[in-house]
C-alpha cells in the first residue's frame, strides 16, 4: 500500500529520513517552505499536490501544522477526507509538550530548528526584507528575548550557525536536542489512522485535530 | 500644492521626499488635517493594497508605515487643539502570548487617522488588562490582535471575562491577525473582524454609526 506524504517543505528532509528508516512504501511531495511568508498560498499549493498525486496512492497524509492558512487548510483536507499531522505547528511537532513549557518560561522565545538554521538568510533574513531594510531589524525582534535551537540533528557546524543567528539577534541562546522522535511518533500515529479506517471513510472525526486532543497520539508514545 | 504627491512619495516609500513635500505644505499653509487626509492616508492606503497584491512586502509595508509616521510627526504639532470629539475610542493589543505587534500597530495608525484615539497597550496582554484599560479609559471597542493558532483562545477569554463581568455591551470587540476570520469570530461571539488595517476603520466605523 503505498502513502503519499504531502509534507512542508521545513519538513521535507526530516520527513524522508523517518520515511526510509521505517521502510515505508511512500511517496513524499513537498510544498515550498515559503508559503510560511504567504499562509493563503498553503491550502490551494497542498490541494494542487493532492490532485497532482491522489492517483499514485492508496490514500494520502499531509504533514502540516496550522500555519496561518485561517482554517482553509482543514477545509482542503476535509473535502478530500484526509488527515493532517496532529500538531500546531513544527516546533511542537518536534518537541511535544515540550514547546508549551519553553513559551511557559520566557514568553519571549523564538525557536529555531535544524531547517530555520540551514536556511536562515533566505527564509528570515531576505523573507522579512531584513537584507534590503537592515533598520527593521529591531521592529521584528524587540519583542524576542531568547532563542531555543530545537535540534533534529545535532552538528557542532549547526551549533556554530545558531550562535551567528543568536548574535545578529542580540539574544541569548539555549540548545535542546528533540530529535525527530515526536515526529516520527506523529507519522506512526497518521499512518495507524490510515490502516484503522481502510474501508471506513466516515471514521475520520475532525474534532480532534481541530482541538488538538492528544489521545490517540498519547496513545502512540 | 498638488498633495497626490505626498501621497505618491509615501506610497514609494521616499520618505526625505515626502517629508520635503509636508513640509513645503504647510508653509504653504495647507491645512494640516488635509495634508493627513489628502496626502498622508491615501499613500498609506497605497502601501497597503500594493501589499495585498505582492507588489510590496512586509519590509516595504513597515518601511510605508514608518513613512507616514514620520510625516505625521511633522504634521501634528500644526494641528488645531480642537478638542473635538473623537470618532470613538479603542484599546487595541495583542492578546496574552502573543509578540507579533506589525499588524495592529498599522490598525493603530489608521484609526487615529481617521480620527479614532487609540490606547495601544502592547503585546502578550494578559484578558483583564485589556478590560480594564477599556474601564479606565472609556472605550468604544475592544480590539484583540492575535497571529498565532495558540493564542487565538485568548481572544475567547477577554470576551468570556466581559461575559462574566456582565459588562460585554457596554464594548464592541474585534478581532484581527493571521489566525482569525470572520468565522471565528462569529464563533467567539465578537462584534466583528477584518483583514487589515483599511477594512477595520470601515469596521470601526460602522460600529461607532460613522459613515
Ligand atoms: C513578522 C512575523 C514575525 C515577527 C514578528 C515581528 C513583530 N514585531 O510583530 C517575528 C520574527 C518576531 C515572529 C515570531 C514568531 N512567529 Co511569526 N510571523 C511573522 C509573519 C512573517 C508576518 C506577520 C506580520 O506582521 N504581518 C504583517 C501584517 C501587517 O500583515 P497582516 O496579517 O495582513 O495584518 C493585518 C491584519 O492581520 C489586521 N490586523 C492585525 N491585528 C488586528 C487587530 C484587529 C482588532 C483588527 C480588526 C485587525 C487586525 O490588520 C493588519 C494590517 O493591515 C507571519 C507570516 C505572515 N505572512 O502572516 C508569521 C507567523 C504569524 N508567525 C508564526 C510563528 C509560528 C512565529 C513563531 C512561533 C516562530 C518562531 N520561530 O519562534 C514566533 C512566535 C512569537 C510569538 N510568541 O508571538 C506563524 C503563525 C502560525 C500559526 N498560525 O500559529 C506565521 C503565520 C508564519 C507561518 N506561516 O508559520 N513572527
Amino acid at each position: 500500500m503505498k502513502t503519499g506524504f504531502i509534507t512542508c517543505g521545513a519538513l521535507g528532509q526530516e520527513v524522508k529520513g523517518i520515511v526510509r528508516k521505517q521502510g515505508w512504501d511512500a511517496e513524499i511531495i513537498g510544498v515550498s517552505p515559503e508559503d510560511h511568508m504567504f499562509p493563503m498560498r498553503i491550502a490551494p499549493d497542498v490541494e494542487k499536490r493532492i490532485e497532482r498525486i491522489q492517483e499514485r496512492c492508496d490514500r494520502l497524509v499531509v504533514v502540516y501544522g496550522e500555519c496561518g492558512s485561517r482554517g482553509k487548510l482543514d477545509e482542503v483536507l476535509d473535502k478530500y477526507n484526509i488527515f493532517r499531522i496532529n500538531a500546531r505547528n513544527c516546533y511542537e511537532m518536534y518537541a511535544g509538550t515540550k514547546y508549551d513549557q519553553f513559551l511557559e518560561e520566557e514568553i519571549g522565545t523564538f525557536f529555531l530548528t535544524d531547517f530555520l538554521v540551514r536556511t536562515f538568510h533566505r527564509a528570515v533574513i531576505q523573507g522579512l526584507g531584513l537584507d534590503r531594510y537592515p533598520e527593521l531589524k529591531e521592529t521584528y525582534f524587540h519583542n524576542c528575548t531568547r532563542i531555543v535551537y530545537l535540534i533534529q540533528n545535532d552538528s557542532p557546524q549547526l551549533r556554530q550557525e545558531a550562535q551567528v543567528i543568536a548574535d545578529f539577534m542580540n539574544l541569548p541562546l539555549q540548545f535542546h536536542e528533540t530529535g525527530c522522535g515526536n515526529l516520527e511518533a506523529h507519522l506512526r500515529e497518521l499512518m495507524n489512522k490510515e490502516e484503522h479506517r481502510k474501508g471506513r471513510p466516515s471514521y475520520r472525526t475532525t474534532s480532534c485535530w481541530k482541538n488538538n486532543i492528544s489521545n490517540e497520539l498519547l496513545m502512540c508514545y | 500644492m498638488d498633495l497626490n504627491q505626498i501621497s505618491q512619495a509615501v506610497e514609494e516609500l521616499e520618505k526625505d521626499k515626502a517629508l520635503s513635500l509636508v513640509q513645503q505644505a504647510l508653509d504653504e499653509g495647507v491645512d494640516p488635517p488635509e495634508i493627513i487626509n489628502s496626502g498622508i492616508v491615501p499613500g498609506l492606503q497605497g502601501v497597503g493594497k500594493k501589499f495585498e497584491t505582492e507588489e510590496y512586502f512586509l519590509a516595504e509595508l513597515m518601511m510605508g508605515g514608518k513613512v507616514s509616521q514620520a510625516c505625521m510627526d511633522l504634521v501634528e504639532p500644526h494641528l488645531p487643539a480642537t478638542g473635538s470629539a473623537s470618532a470613538g475610542t479603542v484599546v487595541l493589543g495583542a492578546v496574552e502570548g502573543d509578540l507579533h505587534d506589525i499588524g495592529y500597530s498599522l490598525v493603530a495608525t489608521q484609526l487615529e487617522l481617521n480620527g479614532f484615539k487609540v490606547h495601544k497597550i502592547g503585546v502578550n496582554v494578559p484578558a483583564m488588562t485589556f478590560i480594564d484599560k477599556a474601564k479606565e479609559t472609556s472605550a468604544d471597542i475592544i480590539g484583540l490582535s492575535a497571529f498565532l493558532v495558540t493564542t487565538i483562545p485568548n481572544c475567547n477569554e477577554v470576551i468570556d471575562y466581559l461575559r462574566d463581568m456582565g459588562i460585554k455591551d457596554k464594548y464592541k470587540v474585534i478581532i484581527g491577525g493571521t489566525e482569525t476570520s470572520q468565522e471565528k469570530a462569529v464563533a467567539m461571539g465578537a462584534d466583528g473582524w477584518a483583514p487589515n488595517a483599511v477594512e477595520a476603520v470601515k469596521l470601526c466605523k460602522g460600529l461607532m454609526d460613522i459613515n
